[in-house]
């Protein structure tokens, strides 16, 4: 499958899909994955930075400096995340707001952005940005077939046990659309 | 399948995906994928393919020559491939509700 995509994301996306150990899927997919410079703290900071080392000395992944307008547009982006989650405070969801200043650069040609925090989803909404995520990844290999429903709530659940917030409910329903497209 | 290795939860404060969201993910993702697939797709054929699928949009069959190749790749593939009228469904859906 050579055509592939060029992405950015933020940080979640990629933490799930390290702590199910299934990067192979973001191979099938995707051709570069742009993050923000600062987010190697980040995956630092959960315990992901040799994985994410990896990912950049393989060339998948790929860090990105913001410029000076950048990094004021990420601010901006920040707060009106801050305003539709939970978490008030802008600074919390700075590395979400990077991803999304940085999809927002027309000369990285990127076709997508992984979000999974829904405030940052719906401000990227909001700004016209393709949005999808790991399930959504996972959802496509079951099209694919190289992932079956089973082996997907295995994934899901792997996610969970470390702390992904994927409830039961949308663990059942994500099965069940798997074996939908399955089937198809 | 690379290694499983520990790892902590990613902003537990905040709320993730619902199913609609996954779903949504899904489609948007299949509908980038199948636009980078038809950039790659030249219309490598021979002469007389390329005759008929002129006189099918002279013919006011079609209305130009991506509706001719559209009509028989699909026609084909439900030939071929019978559950293809869903997976079918599905992309015509992506790409109405997603368009590029």
């Amino acid at each position: 499958m050579p055509e592939k995509l060029v992405v950015v994301s933020n940080t979640g996306p990629l933490l799930s899909a390290f702590q199910c150990g299934r990067i192979d899927l973001l191979r099938r997919y995707i051709q570069i994955i742009y993050i923000p410079e600062s987010s190697v703290a980040e995956f630092q900071h959960h315990g992901a930075g040799p994985s994410i080392h990896e990912l950049l000395v393989e060339g998948l992944a790929v860090t990105m400096p913001l410029a000076v307008k950048e990094v004021q547009l990420a601010a901006q982006i920040a707060e009106r995340i801050a305003r539709s989650s939970r978490v008030s405070e802008p600074g919390h969801h700075l590395t979400e707001a990077e991803a999304i200043a940085l999809m927002s650069r027309p000369a990285l040609g990127a076709d997508l952005i992984l979000l999974e925090e829904r405030a940052a989803r719906q401000v990227a909404r909001e700004m016209g940005l393709p949005i999808t995520g790991f399930i959504g990844i996972l959802l496509m290999a079951c099209w694919d077939k190289v992932l079956q429903p089973v082996e997907m709530r295995h994934l899901l659940e792997m996610c969970r046990r470390q702390g992904t917030r994927y409830s039961e409910e949308l663990i059942e329903s994500v099965c069940r659309l798997c074996q939908e497209v399955s089937s198809l | 399948m690379s290694q499983v290795q520990p790892i902590t939860a990613h902003e537990p404060e905040e709320e993730l995906l619902s199913a609609q969201d996954a779903w949504e993910d899904y489609l948007s993702l299949a509908q980038m994928l199948a636009e980078k697939r038809g950039q790659k797709v030249p219309l490598l054929v021979d002469p007389s393919i390329r005759t008929l699928v002129h006189d099918l949009v002279a013919a006011g069959i079609c209305q130009d020559e991506a509706e001719v190749i559209s009509r028989a790749v699909q026609t084909f593939f439900v030939a071929v491939y019978p559950q293809a009228r869903d997976r079918l469904r599905i992309l015509n859906k992506a790409r109405t509700q997603y368009p590029s």
